[in-house]
């Protein structure tokens, strides 16, 4: 058997251990010893010598895979990975289900950094922010969003008079105080009440408002009870689970404009332009919740460059 | 490289993962209500194949589960995480309702009529003929077992 030892450029430069490359996964989803003369020759490099892995992973979507023992290491580049790769990937981690996981992500422009992951799923579920995260700089997810002042709540607004409920109870949420701020301005309530749960950072629906805006009757049955992440729009889950996941770490609320073109069974994207007052609350048992309410845009500026 | 890993060890892996992919993909289909020969057709195998995918007994490839994530307009390490027990039990609803699930979204004569309804406004004429005949059929068989 052979190994190649792949040194980047800009880790050897740092005077860091460099990572030994054994197999390599394509964008069809087979698994090559990293120096195969066959895969060199695919890739017309029979004559290049040393290391072409690092070059694979980091321009053409491969992943580079090792394991010792119950460790494992996997380095790809969150910006050209192909899901085929991934997949195969996954597959290549149930064989064995390594204990550790030792994460590298090198980017297109010759940086890399490592991250320790105490389980298999965590590194996938790392590997899946990391692509989001780049989609969403690159502009490629259909939601888009604008940070507010809160002083530029809009006045005689719901999203108001839940501040000041807010306030008033100290974050603490309970039906009575928070149902006549919910409802006011004729509203029947947009807002929906989560729950952080322990595993995997998810949150569950355990309150949604009647005004919510959703056009598919089926989904909007099972909202309560379902994951934030599990809406039929899974990438628009995920986009804004990351927005409640930041509230409920700073313990700090957040207002935002958005424009989101949302996914629903049956009736396809629909476009949602919104402004969103997020809060972090806490349950009359001391659980912890965000509280997010909805209501009509409050900024025209945000409407115009949206559009 | 080390290979601590006996084979039995890596079927059993191999299955329980089979198991969490085919539960995963019936959830995110009966989310997004699609029919297993729809899906099957785009993917491009037959409909025992898919089916197959669904309960576990085979897992797609790594090139058909990217296809699939496609099709279901989700990332395709979805497939790989498990599914929280909420919504392992609410894929089997999705996929075959049980009576008590039934009752419990449809609780009121109202409610069956208009989810009735709904159905039947979906249906192409052919099959709405065929509905109507299944539902005369029901209602005098009910009817002869009253007298």
């Amino acid at each position: 058997m052979f190994v190649v030892h792949c040194r980047c450029a800009c880790s050897w430069r740092q005077g860091r251990q460099a990572m030994t490359i054994k197999k390599v996964i394509d964008d069809n989803g087979n698994i090559w010893s990293a120096d195969s003369r066959e895969l060199r020759s695919i890739f017309h490099l029979a004559d290049v010598d040393g290391d072409i892995g690092c070059a694979l992973v980091r321009n053409v979507g491969f992943i580079a895979v090792a394991r010792r023992g119950t460790s494992a290491s996997i380095q790809f580049n969150p910006r050209t990975v192909a899901p085929t790769a991934l997949a195969a990937l996954g597959y290549w981690l149930a064989q064995g289900g390594p204990d550790r996981i030792c994460l590298s992500v090198l980017d297109t422009v010759h940086r890399q950094s490592h991250e320790m992951h105490p389980t298999p799923q965590g590194a996938l579920r790392r590997m899946q922010g990391l692509i989001d995260k780049d989609r969403q700089r690159r502009g490629e997810l259909p939601f888009r969003q604008q940070h507010a002042e809160l002083r530029d709540l809009p006045s005689a607004s719901v999203l108001s008079a839940v501040f000041e409920c807010w306030r008033a109870t100290a974050g603490v949420f309970c039906d009575d105080a928070y149902k006549g701020p919910l409802h006011q301005f004729g509203g029947k309530g947009r807002y929906l009440l989560v729950h952080a749960r322990h595993d995997a950072g998810r949150f569950e629906i355990i309150k949604a408002g009647e005004g919510l805006l959703i056009p598919d009757k089926i989904s909007r049955a099972r909202l309560v009870g379902s994951t934030l992440e599990d809406i039929p729009d899974y990438a628009y889950g995920r986009w804004v689970t990351h927005d409640y996941r930041q509230v409920l770490e700073e313990q700090w609320p957040r207002f935002d404009h958005v424009r989101a073109a949302i996914l629903w069974p049956g009736t396809g994207r629909v476009v949602r332009r919104y402004s969103r007052l997020l809060l972090p609350c806490q349950s009359q048992s001391g659980e912890r919740l965000v509280l997010g309410v909805s209501d009509k845009l409050a900024s025209s500026n945000f409407e115009l460059e949206a559009a | 490289m080390v290979n601590d890993h006996s084979p039995s060890q890596k079927k059993t892996n191999a299955d329980e993962l089979a198991t969490q992919v085919g539960n995963r993909l019936q959830y995110r289909r009966g989310q997004l209500r699609l029919n297993k020969s729809a899906i099957a057709l785009r993917l491009g195998v037959p409909l025992l194949v898919y089916e197959a995918f669904e309960k576990g007994e085979h897992s797609p490839s790594a090139i058909q589960l990217a296809r699939l994530a496609e099709l279901l307009e989700v990332p395709v390490l979805y497939f790989f995480e498990k599914l929280p027990l909420a919504e392992a039990k609410r894929a089997d609803d999705c996929g075959c309702p049980t009576e008590e699930s039934i009752v419990y979204t449809v609780a009121t004569a109202q409610d069956r009529l208009a989810a009735i309804a709904a159905v039947f406004q979906r249906l192409p004429f052919r099959e709405q003929q065929c509905l109507l005949s299944i539902a005369d059929a029901l209602a005098r068989g009910v009817k002869a077992g009253k007298q």
